[in-house]
């Protein structure tokens, strides 16, 4: 009887969570998705393919959707280059300071892309310090260069995003076995044979990786097009003018052929990835990185090392900098000449101007709560359990993935501009609580991912042999449950909620005057031309992710 | 501690029935070893007893007591897993510590005992080592420690020398029997390994397909083998197909075998070290003239393969130096199979 009751409990809170967590992800992911599709397709007399047929048959949407993918494809190509450059860079060769780039090079992704935009903007604009200087130098009357349109949006994408591709060559490259490279140089392979015949066959799986996640940000990047896009429009920058005039169908239209062409490049590439991932064999002998003898070529290589520090570091340190200066004393000179803490100082005592920090902040946690509640019960059916629709749910998890921020802000509106019955028959559109809603909507797959790992870690045997020496099942969870699988889900969580405090895309598209955050005060800040507040508050979110990233790297060892 | 009763335990995974009608005796400080081929349901047998898996018939009795409707944490039985199980969040000290601490100890207590264990499974001084800081065997006496410090009245042993190497495992063999009668424990231990079981165990049972075939101590077993499978899988035999009449064992229809009175059967069983090999003939009871194929040198012992007919004969001779060098390959010897090695199946 004890044992038919118990049965029972945990049958009866199984069917619970599983109804819980398909509820979410149908009411907040796939039933808004859905919607904005229908209102693409619907007018007055029923589903047309109407707004379609209008979009395409206006010239400039064409360039629109040209421009977006050549975007993409460029950003792939750039990134590429520089990231797998780096990476053999960094792996290939035995420098002491190799560990430092290394860490360098990787910063990038801890900071929000609005924050580096406004830096490069302050660094390479009009009036930037760098162009000035040049200016100054030369004794130019023209820009030596204009830090705008096409080719400044790649600029900053090369920089934010090369990290992908840095990353999993990285690892990659750790896969080389030295001893083919061996075999290929006995055989007499000539460099080039060794590179394409040994090398390239090892990352090509990094590579295809690599160039899905950087496509997608790329098509789907937001806040470079909109600060120094000016006449290059892409879909993203599009689908925020149609929402800012109410022309939601319009918009449906845009995110549909965003999202559409997102998904053919990742089917494609999915497809080649699959052709291509061999069997990595028993590993053999490591790579060793080679030491650089020819004192020329290691001063080349210093040199190099040099300029990576300074262009990385140089953004970072403008932020830090221009966050000194003092309201309304840099109008006219090249650079700025007075300094002070005014700039925190109000963002510390005025109301009006601490509120986007403290909207930032809490509405971060409120989607990283959400993302915990979502998130650990998926990750644990989907990693331990053997539940028949698991990979309808695994589906469900990783769609927000392939959706750009943008697209995800038009389903929310979409979604909840109208009763809902996924949150009892309530309108979110113009409440508090739909922008958390759609940022935690943007982490749900972060945080499955990185659950998921820590959950493997977590041996069925251990919860057996926990019991064999006398542990309840709620000892057992406390002890040893909870400690194994908290460091992954602690630092999904961090990565979560670094990814929604500086979040600008969704923001721009869904904040109201109750819900501000940081972000779009700080673009807001620089088109008042106040600079330093726009800097300090950029200076605030950094802190405050790179405090969580090492809070996290402490708890993983 | 305490004697473990099985009683017709049956277990089912969807239609493949696992354990059929499984009913076992373990008497009070018995060191008793499930035997058989991977995958006859030694482990799903053994986490049965623990209460980590349900069974569909059949009742566990713990010194006379029924626990099948007990939970894992409630059957004061411990186990060694096959990877160990060792929490990777805790150090030696706590791993050992934890089943102390949920009984709720006091802290100086815990102290002394888990010191004495460190003691017993020669670890003392390791108390804060990490577990990955571990060798093989050393986690392995840490998983021991674990299982016993809480004094259980059985502990279950899941092929706990199957991770190590082969040197090692020797050793682990003899720590972990003198482990054992140290602490007077009831032990199940399970292995694929009849060396392992032989060397080690009081009493054996052996196990094929879900059933039980035999049970007894290693002698027992070794020597009177009730079926072909045990005579096959335990040591190594020469095992015929026989048709039995007037105590004749009749193999391919034209070599005759004299057997003691009235066995009944379809096969016989001879160990290849009871079957005598020489030069001359004897003219004794079966005895035959046959042929060597193969020689093989195994150090301590010498095989040879023989054929008699088509009928192929193991025998082993011990390399002293008596036998050594003794016959050759193609050299035509003599065999003798006593009638008392030939057990009949
Ligand atoms: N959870 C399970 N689900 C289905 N079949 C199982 C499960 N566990 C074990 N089995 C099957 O039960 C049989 C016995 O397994 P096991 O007890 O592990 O064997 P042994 O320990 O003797 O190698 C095997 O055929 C195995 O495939
Ligand atoms: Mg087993």
């Amino acid at each position: 009887m004890d044992r038919v009751i118990r049965y029972l409990k945990n049958d009866i809170l199984k069917h619970i969570i599983y109804i819980g967590v398909f509820w979410i992800l149908i009411g907040f992911v796939l039933y808004p998705a859905f919607n904005t599709f229908i209102s693409s397709l619907k007018s007055q007399d029923g589903l047309t393919l109407k707004y379609y047929k209008d979009f395409f048959s206006n010239k400039n949407n064409i360039t629109v959707v040209i421009n977006t993918i050549k975007l993409g494809i460029a950003t792939v190509l750039v990134c590429g280059v520089i990231g797998t450059g780096l990476a053999f860079y960094v792996n290939y060769f035995d420098f002491p300071y190799n560990n430092i780039i290394n860490k360098l090079l990787l910063t990038p992704i801890m900071i929000p892309g609005v924050i580096i935009v406004i830096a490069f903007i302050q660094l390479y604009g009009e009036s930037g310090l760098i162009t000035s200087t040049i200016e100054l130098l030369f004794n130019l009357n023209k820009h030596p260069y204009d830090f705008k349109g096409f080719y400044g949006i790649l600029f900053i994408h090369a920089y934010t995003q090369y990290v992908y591709f840095y990353l999993n060559v990285s690892v990659s490259i750790g896969y080389i076995d030295y001893s083919t490279i061996e075999a290929a140089k006995n055989l007499g392979a000539s460099k080039l044979k060794i590179f394409t015949s040994v090398i390239l066959p090892t990352i090509t799986p990094a590579l295809a990786t690599s160039s899905i996640l950087t496509f997608m940000s790329g098509i789907g990047s937001f806040s470079a097009p909109n600060l120094l896009g000016h006449n290059y429009k892409v879909l993203s920058t599009q689908i925020l003018l149609a929402k800012t005039n109410n022309y939601m169908e319009i918009a449906s239209v845009q995110v549909m052929i965003l999202l559409f062409t997102g998904l053919v490049f990742l089917t494609l590439l999915r497809h080649y990835e699959r052709s291509t991932k061999m069997e990595m064999s028993v590993k053999g002998k490591a790579i060793k990185p080679v030491k650089i003898k020819d004192p020329k070529k290691r001063k080349i290589y210093m040199a190099l090392a040099g300029f990576i520090i300074l262009t990385i570091i140089l953004p970072i340190l403008t932020i830090f900098l221009l966050s000194f200066v003092k309201p309304g004393t840099w109008m006219i000179n090249i650079y700025p000449k007075e300094f002070g803490l005014d700039n925190y100082i109000k963002i510390f005592t005025k109301s009006r101007v601490f509120a986007p920090f403290k909207n930032s902040i809490s509405m971060s946690l409120w989607a990283t709560f959400f993302s915990l509640i979502l998130g650990v019960p998926c990750a644990y059916i989907i990693n331990k359990t053997k539940f028949k629709a698991k990979g309808i749910l695994e589906l469900l998890v990783i769609l927000p993935w392939a959706m750009p921020a943008s697209t995800i802000a038009i389903n929310m509106i979409n979604g909840f501009n109208k009763p809902n019955i996924f949150v009892g028959n309530n309108i979110l559109v113009g409440t508090y609580i739909l922008l958390p809603l759609a940022y935690f909507v943007g982490i749900i797959p972060l945080m499955v991912k990185t659950t998921g790992v820590s959950l493997n870690n977590l041996n069925n045997t251990l919860i057996d042999a926990s019991k064999t020496l006398g542990a309840s099942w709620k000892n057992t969870f406390k002890k040893i449950i909870i400690p194994i699988i908290s460091p992954g889900i602690i630092a999904g969580a961090v990565l979560g909620f670094i990814r929604c405090v500086g979040e600008y895309t969704t923001s721009a598209l869904l904040y109201g005057v109750a819900n501000k955050p940081i972000s779009i005060a700080m673009v807001n800040a620089l088109y008042e031309f106040e600079i330093g507040l726009s800097m300090a508050y950029g200076v605030l979110i950094i802190v405050i992710t790179s405090l969580l990233a090492s809070l996290m790297l402490k708890l993983r060892k | 501690m305490g004697e473990v009763l099985l009683k017709n335990i049956r277990k089912v995974y969807g239609n493949k029935e696992v354990l059929k009608d499984i009913t076992l005796k373990i008497n009070k400080g018995e060191f008793f070893t499930f035997l058989g081929p991977s995958g006859c349901g030694k482990t799903t047998l053994l986490r049965i007893i623990a209460g980590l898996e349900s069974h569909q018939k059949g009742k566990v009795y713990l010194k006379g007591e029924d626990i099948s409707h007990l939970s894992a944490e409630k059957r004061k039985v411990g186990m060694v897993f096959q990877n160990y199980a060792l929490f990777p969040n805790m150090t030696v000290f706590e791993n050992i510590a934890y089943g102390l601490k949920l009984k709720g100890l006091n802290k100086e207590k815990i102290k002394n005992k888990v010191q004495s264990y460190l003691n017993l499974v020669n670890l003392s001084g390791y108390d804060n080592r990490n577990i990955t800081q571990l060798s093989g065997g050393e986690q392995q006496r840490v998983a021991l420690a674990r299982s016993v410090i809480t004094e259980p009245e059985v502990l279950l042993l899941d092929e706990p020398l199957s991770n190590l190497d082969a040197r090692l495992r020797d050793k682990m063999r003899l720590e972990i029997k003198e482990l054992q009668k140290k602490l007077g424990i009831t032990t199940i231990f399970v292995t694929h390994d009849q060396s392992e079981a032989l060397s080690m165990s009081d009493k054996i049972a052996i196990f094929n397909k879900g059933n039980c075939m035999q049970v007894g101590d290693p002698v027992d077993i070794y020597k009177n083998p009730k079926n072909s499978f045990v005579a096959q899988f335990v040591g190594e035999t020469n095992l015929y197909n026989v048709n039995i009449s007037n105590n004749d064992a009749i193999i391919n229809e034209n070599i005759i075998l004299k057997l003691k009175d009235g066995k009944k059967g379809n096969h016989i069983s001879i160990r290849p070290q009871d079957i005598m090999i020489y030069k001359t003939k004897k003219s004794l009871v079966n005895e035959f003239k046959v042929n060597i194929v193969h020689i093989q040198f195994n150090g301590a012992t010498i095989e040879y393969i023989c054929k008699l007919n088509n009928l192929e004969i193991k025998i082993w001779v011990l390399n002293n130096t008596f036998n050594h060098n003794a016959f050759n390959t193609k050299e035509d010897v003599f065999i003798h199979l006593p009638k008392e090695s030939i057990n009949v199946l």
